[in-house]
């Protein structure tokens, strides 16, 4: 997005914080945090690559040039495998991705905490829940799994909301209420596991672990509507961001009602997260890494939502790539592996954060 | 004090909401499925009554139009039509059904998924099946792998691979039967169609159906009940039914089953503390997986176990599963004839 | 006697008729019908029938199995909350129930491991790495282990668990099958055999954990408290680590993880009797029991002819109960 913006002579230096540049387009004009959207087009820069590199790898080696020509449209050997086969799948890995990123990203703000993401406030487990129930019922065609899936991951993030609330919503409550609902869940799944037909249970247990594979336009449209519906709402909460970054007395102060802000960006944060796990099943810890990696980068005072977006696609790029490669030709389910790099990372936040900071607020 | 028991409340209210919501999951799940016959355990574990019972005539109603030796045909199949060019060399099948069907017509498959359980080829069909490459697992095929295959027909069943339909049929041409099980012979000439060899594949069933009589003749007029035991992982004990493989057979052969196992379904589910309502004449067990796993040891350490009349006449066997309850096709029936005459006319 | 003494007898006395009580329900109640009379008929007088042969070959071998699993997880409870002094602290919770039964399930099939007193070793180990690295995370950083940072320790290990299992089941068809056995507590369809072999360790975890319930009283009152009166606070904390890990493992070896009960019950029994370790662990030993007990008689009968895992009951219990707990103040400071 940058490249397109002109950036003109710059405006009065005490206008401007440091590290920001005044950009104007036609007569309105916007600040830009340099270090932001370099880092954003080095982001796109590599979620490219990565792009490219998952269209080329695989049970076959395809060269870059013969991808590049199927992407063209140019009649080629490999457009089965490249065209076909792949495509659908990366484009699904890179909606999920992004979505799950900027889900992540707004729960996170919101919670005023590195710890809370939707794997831990019981969105992903309530969406498995209600897709294996619906799987248990018969209502097995992946075209109809998704909005199952939202539905469930919504009923979820509400119950825990509604657990968590008690004269006001408070971070640590939230996580911890979170969690419980998330075992609750878990059992849940579980039981309808064990009450379901053998052949359902172990198609459940593939989709519970989050894959990719066999996902597709059909999976990744729906997906992409929403997005697209939701690309308004998105300009809203980054400004919105910087409001619920302010303490509740100084919001007070200012006159800002924060209650409504936090809600409407849980709100789009479980959606997003809901919707994406509809489309490829609980892939787990993406929410939880993008946010972080993406805001280390950029070092703004608010967690970057593109940046997020973008780290989120890449992560589960990569780790497709690495799901479809290690075994083969048995399929690792995708969710494994960014569980398996996830956990790890989501301890050593543990870790590093001080008691205090971790109580929340 | 107020927050708090509105607290309590809430969580009340949701634990309730879980429970009945488990609960009418489970009632629901129990309604769709046709009363066992006989009292208290017993469950069917069949999904999607009516479409149970039409499959084998919906089934038998897809294939071709066209003649022996006529290329292009168009095959009609679950998913809808397919136009197959030529005669095809290079089959990738998805299931052990379909592996059985095609290597018992002569052809040496190039690729298959095999259950999650078990990655090698089933141990009646090694001899004749060649060395096809895995392809994934049932549950998680791998396309890639198929399409590096570069097959020329695809077979399996909407049931397992519905929703990979789409990616498998730009790969080449496939044909999907409705379901694997008790639909076998007539999955296995919708599959013979697709391969022109649709008078090979009546000539074995026509050879299969010449076993059964013979069986029949054997056993004569008075024949023993016979009971079909299976355990299965996670405390899981089912009676096999008529609507199963298995049943189709002893069905064929004329030959009786209790009473709670001759129902139209898969199968019933009974726990280890009614194992006493498996007996029969003869009891034929079955283990899926890892015999470990299951209540088998459990149920057959039990007295009650011990106390049955087949097994106190000695007429409790252990069966292979993969024939017996794994197999869905001509050549595991011809299997499971062998044995049954085995044991039947001992 | 005090009143608190003598309403600390009384929810005692109280605690062990529940118990016995949940004993009774157990033995009763299941997916064959049998009346009570052929139940009591079954265990004074014995009996060949069908109905006495089930009672006594299924039943009490599985009511035996829950008591000493709701035993071990009640008392392991109490312990990690009094050590930690985190209400949270619990073993599912923390993931060492998950870690002991990977620990079960390596040694079975990877080390062809297959005597519950063989494999009960690496339940240990599993459990008492998973502790200490939950622990250790959580521990770490300015302030020590906040119930949040403890629980999402936890939630982080358990999930790093199951991504390992996936991984191993996924590429290892063999493995499958243990796993699955080892995936969900239950305590029917295990052995007689493993009560035989697993009771001497349980009994070493609880005399240990007997000899510690002063030291678990000082410790409540502050390290420097503690260290006044004269117990050594870290040779406390050391042997109560030790007698939570055996215990985790022993129930984890006999029936798989189930979590929950640990956390629960312990906050029962304090509400009950008091903050004296001595009393908190007699009644949690009564009510541990009896709650895995009762929910397992709830899993067979909801759903019955099938039944469902008593860790699934306990989780569905628990869960109501642990948010309670959120919500009230002790845990989180507003």
């Amino acid at each position: 997005m940058t490249q397109s913006l002109e950036r003109t002579s710059p405006a009065p230096r005490r206008l401007r914080p440091a590290g920001y540049t005044v950009v104007r387009v036609g007569d309105g004009s916007f600040l830009l945090h340099r270090r932001a959207s370099a880092v954003a087009v080095l982001l796109a820069v590599v979620l490219a690559a990565t792009a490219v590199v998952s269209l080329c790898v695989g049970e076959s080696y395809v060269s870059p040039t013969e991808v590049v020509r199927v992407l063209l449209g140019q009649p080629s050997p490999d457009e089965l495998v490249v065209g076909t086969l792949r495509l659908p799948r990366l484009v699904t890995g890179l909606l999920v991705g992004a979505a799950f990123g900027v889900s992540g990203a707004l729960i996170q703000s919101v919670a005023r905490n590195s710890l809370a993401s939707p794997d831990v406030i019981g969105v992903t487990h309530g969406a498995g829940a209600a897709t294996v129930a619906a799987m248990t019922f018969g209502i097995t065609s992946y075209a109809a799994l998704p909005y199952v899936s939202v539905v469930g991951g919504l009923s979820a993030a509400a119950l825990v909301y509604v657990f968590a609330w008690r004269g006001g919503l408070h971070a640590t409550r939230f996580v911890l209420v979170g969690i419980g609902v998330s075992i609750a869940l878990g059992s849940v799944t579980r039981l309808f596991l064990t009450k379901g037909d053998y052949l359902v249970a172990q198609q459940a247990k593939v989709w519970l672990t989050g894959s990719l594979n066999g996902r597709g336009y059909d999976q990744a449209a729906p997906l992409a509507w929403v997005l697209l519906a939701l690309v308004p709402a998105l300009l809203w909460a980054a400004h919105a961001q910087r409001m619920v970054s302010l303490d509740d007395s100084t919001a007070t102060a200012l006159g800002v009602r924060l209650g409504p802000v936090r809600l409407g960006l849980t709100a789009l944060g479980v959606v997003l997260a809901s919707v994406a796990t509809g489309a490829a099943g609980p892939v787990d810890f993406v929410a939880l890494l993008a946010p972080q990696i993406a805001h280390r980068l950029t070092r703004t005072a608010q967690i970057p939502l593109l940046s997020s977006a973008l780290t989120g696609a890449t992560i589960v790029l990569v780790a497709d790539v690495l799901a479809r490669r290690l075994f083969s030709p048995v399929e690792l389910p995708v969710g494994v592996l960014t569980a398996a790099v996830g956990a790890p990372y989501l301890m050593w936040l543990i870790a590093r954060t001080r008691a205090r900071s971790a109580r929340g607020a | 004090m107020l927050h708090r028991r509105r607290g309590t409340a809430a969580v009340a209210l949701a634990v309730a909401a879980a429970l009945s919501l488990a609960a009418c999951g489970g009632s629901n799940d129990s309604a769709d499925k046709k009363p066992a016959a006989g009292a208290g355990d017993k469950k069917a574990v069949a999904q999607g009554g009516d479409e149970f019972a039409d499959a084998a005539k919906k089934t038998a109603e897809m294939g071709t139009d066209a003649k022996p030796g006529e290329w292009p045909r168009t095959i009609e199949h679950a998913m809808g039509e397919t136009e197959i060019k030529a005669q095809p060399k290079r089959v990738v099948v998805l299931d052990v059904g379909e592996l059985d069907n095609v290597v018992s017509l002569g052809i040496k498959p190039v690729g298959l998924a095999p259950t999650e359980g078990s990655p090698e080829l089933p141990s009646y069909l090694k001899k004749d099946a060649g060395n096809p490459k895995n392809v994934g697992t049932i549950n998680n095929l791998n396309l890639e792998a198929i399409a590096g295959l570069k097959p020329d027909l695809i077979l399996g069943s909407q049931l397992r691979a519905a929703d990979k339909y789409d990616e498998l049929s730009q790969i080449a041409p496939t044909v999907f039967s409705l379901r694997p099980g008790f639909t076998w012979k007539e999955n296995y000439l919708l599959n013979a169609a697709a391969l022109d060899k649709t008078a090979e594949a009546k000539a074995q069933l026509a050879a299969y159906d010449k076993k059964v009589e013979e069986l029949d003749a054997k056993l004569g007029a008075d024949k023993p009940t016979v009971s079909m035991v299976r355990y299965l992982p996670d405390g899981v004990i089912r009676l096999y039914a008529n609507a199963s493989f298995i049943g189709t057979i002893l069905k064929d052969a004329g030959i009786p089953r209790p009473k709670n196992q001759d129902i139209d379904d898969l199968a019933a589910e009974v726990s280890a503390e009614n194992i006493d309502q498996a007996d029969g004449d003869f009891i034929f067990t079955g283990v899926y997986g890892d015999a470990k796993a299951t209540d088998k040891s459990r149920a057959q350490s039990n007295p009650l176990w011990k106390n049955l009349k087949a097994v106190k006449e000695g007429h409790a066997y252990d069966v292979p599963d993969e024939t017996w309850y794994l197999g869905l096709g001509v050549t595991a029936a011809d299997e499971v004839l062998a044995d049954l005459e085995k044991y039947l006319t001992k | 006697m005090s009143h608190a003494t003598r309403r600390r007898i009384g929810w005692t006395v109280a605690g062990t008729l529940l118990l016995f009580l949940a004993v009774l329900l157990s033995l009763a109640l299941g997916s064959r019908q049998i009346p009570p009379s052929e139940v009591f008929d079954a265990l004074l007088h014995g009996g060949s029938g069908d109905n006495a042969q089930v009672v006594r070959a299924l039943r009490v071998p599985r009511t035996v199995i829950g008591v000493m699993v709701g035993l071990a997880l009640a008392v392991a409870g109490v312990v990690m909350q009094g050590i930690t002094r985190n209400p949270i602290a619990e073993p599912g919770v923390l993931g060492v129930s998950q870690g002991a039964s990977l620990g079960v399930v390596c040694a079975i099939a990877f080390l062809g491991v297959h005597t519950p007193a063989g494999y009960v070793w690496f339940a240990f180990a599993g459990a008492g790495l998973a502790a200490v690295a939950a622990y250790a995370v959580a521990g770490s950083g300015r302030g020590g282990a906040s119930p949040v940072k403890l629980a999402l320790a936890g939630a982080a290990m358990n999930a790093f668990i199951a991504s390992v299992v996936s991984a191993i089941v996924t590429t290892d068809a063999r493995a499958l099958d243990e796993f699955r056995f080892w995936d969900v507590g239950s305590i029917g369809g295990r052995d007689g055999e493993v009560v035989a072999q697993t009771w001497p360790f349980l009994l070493v975890g609880l005399v240990l954990v007997a000899a510690l319930a002063r030291g678990l009283d000082a410790l409540a009152l502050g390290d420097d408290v503690a260290r006044g009166l004269g117990h050594r606070v870290a040779l406390v904390r050391a042997l109560g680590a030790l007698a939570a890990t055996v215990l985790t493992g022993v129930a984890v070896a006999v029936a798989g993880p189930i979590a929950f009960t640990g956390l629960a019950v312990p906050h029962i029994a304090r509400a009950l009797v008091g903050a004296d370790h001595r009393w908190v662990l007699a009644l949690s030993a009564l009510l541990g029991p009896a709650v895995i007990l009762v929910s397992d008689v709830l899993g067979r009968v909801v759903f019955a002819p099938s039944e469902v895992p008593v860790a699934v009951m306990t989780a569905l219990l628990g869960v109501p109960f642990l948010v309670a707990l959120v919500r009230r103040k002790a845990t989180v400071p507003a």
